[in-house]
């Protein structure tokens, strides 16, 4: 076995191991295991014997990813008592801010159609800051910033072209004594903007069900864990790390 | 009955390691910046605080996460771009409580600790 295929065996049982783990963290921790390997062995450890002491000292990659998945416990205020309400404010400020970010970002993302019909270079422009927004939160995994992204993509031509065209044809008909309702043209555009709008509403709505704040993510579920196996000592920060969660 | 005591107490010493581990990688960044490879080999290097090199790094994303540290990419002249870490100013408060209450507490067990060991030998 050479050494690029000793680091990806290594690697590859590492990515096996993470797989509990939510995708962003999972990536961020293969990252860094695979830079640190990288990193030593641009130093020195290039090789053979080197190599396989580097990896020995990174130590079993199963244990890695279980201490990546016992990080999601709180430990600041584990020992010193006052630290929680140090790490407070960005906890606290934080999420408000975040919230009002990301309804921005889900609203550009999905909601700059609607600008179409006005100038279709303004809904450009909010839809690509609403994409920036989305890709850059903290908030969602990977696949819900594909999904929005895609959804907003999507609606920018399909959607605001449709709504182009019904303002169109309204302004073209408004003249007549029904107005644009007569068409059936528009009839069906307004059966397939119906449609987008519900299915745009419904990725906006899925979006913004998202948990806030990620760092507090499975906090319910180690909080009973641990509480059930450690000693009362250990137990004792719990209560006040799951309350600051729930807040 | 000894030997439960005994699972027992390298359970604590398991459970205070990892308790003190994140201040001990603040204290490592009391005086300066440092690049993660490095902080993780000079933190692994310390007697018997971690068990491999590998489980700091998630300790470090959640340092991050928290606001304690904060990290820059720099570019390097050897292999890839480093994150540097250094202390933010909650990481400083939070280590300046710890390294109060740390001393507070090692104190008061060794007190005991001593007290317990002239009673046994005589």
């Amino acid at each position: 076995m050479n050494d690029d295929d000793l680091v990806a065996g290594y690697l590859g049982r590492l990515v096996q191991a993470a797989r509990q783990l939510p995708p962003d963290r999972r990536a961020e921790l293969i990252d860094e295991i695979a830079d640190h390997i990288e990193q030593a062995r641009a130093v020195s450890e290039a090789s053979g014997p080197g190599l396989q002491d580097l990896l020995r000292r990174l130590g079993e990659p199963e244990a890695i990813a279980a201490a990546a998945s016992d990080s999601a416990g709180d430990f600041a205020g584990a020992f010193a008592q006052p630290a929680p309400a140090i790490t407070q404010p960005p906890a606290g400020r934080g999420p408000r801010r975040q919230r009002w970010l990301d309804m921005a970002a889900v609203m550009l993302t999905l909601g700059s159609v609607l600008l179409a019909p006005v100038s279709f270079v303004l809904a450009l422009l909010g839809w690509a800051v609403g994409i920036v927004m989305l890709l850059l939160s903290s908030r969602w995994p990977r696949r819900a910033k594909v999904l929005g992204a895609v959804t907003g993509t999507l609606a920018l031509p399909l959607f605001g072209g449709l709504l182009a065209t019904l303002a169109k044809t309204w302004y073209w008909r408004q003249a007549g004594p029904f107005g644009w309702q007569t068409g059936t043209g528009p009839f069906i555009s307004t059966i397939l903007v119906t449609a987008a709008v519900v299915a745009v509403t419904l990725v906006g709505v899925r979006l913004l069900r998202y948990p806030l704040s990620q760092p507090a993510g499975p906090g319910p579920a180690t909080t009973a864990g641990r509480t059930a196996t450690g000693p009362a000592a250990a137990a004792a920060p719990e209560p006040a790390a799951s309350a600051r969660a729930s807040r | 009955m000894c030997c439960m005591v005994d699972g027992e107490a390298s359970n604590l010493v398991a459970q205070m390691r990892r308790g003190v581990l994140p201040f001990c990688v603040l204290a490592m960044l009391g005086d300066g910046e440092r690049y993660g490879f490095e902080l993780v080999r000079a933190l692994a290097s310390v007697d018997g605080l971690v068990t491999g090199e590998g489980t700091i790094y998630p300790l470090l994303a959640r340092l991050r996460r928290q606001g304690l540290v904060e990290t820059t990419w720099r570019e390097s002249d050897a292999g890839p771009p480093r994150r540097y870490y250094r202390l933010a100013p909650s990481g400083r408060a939070t280590l300046a409580e710890f390294t109060g209450s740390w001393r507070l507490f090692r104190d008061s067990v060794d007190g005991l600790l001593q007290v317990g060991e002239k009673g046994g030998s005589t």
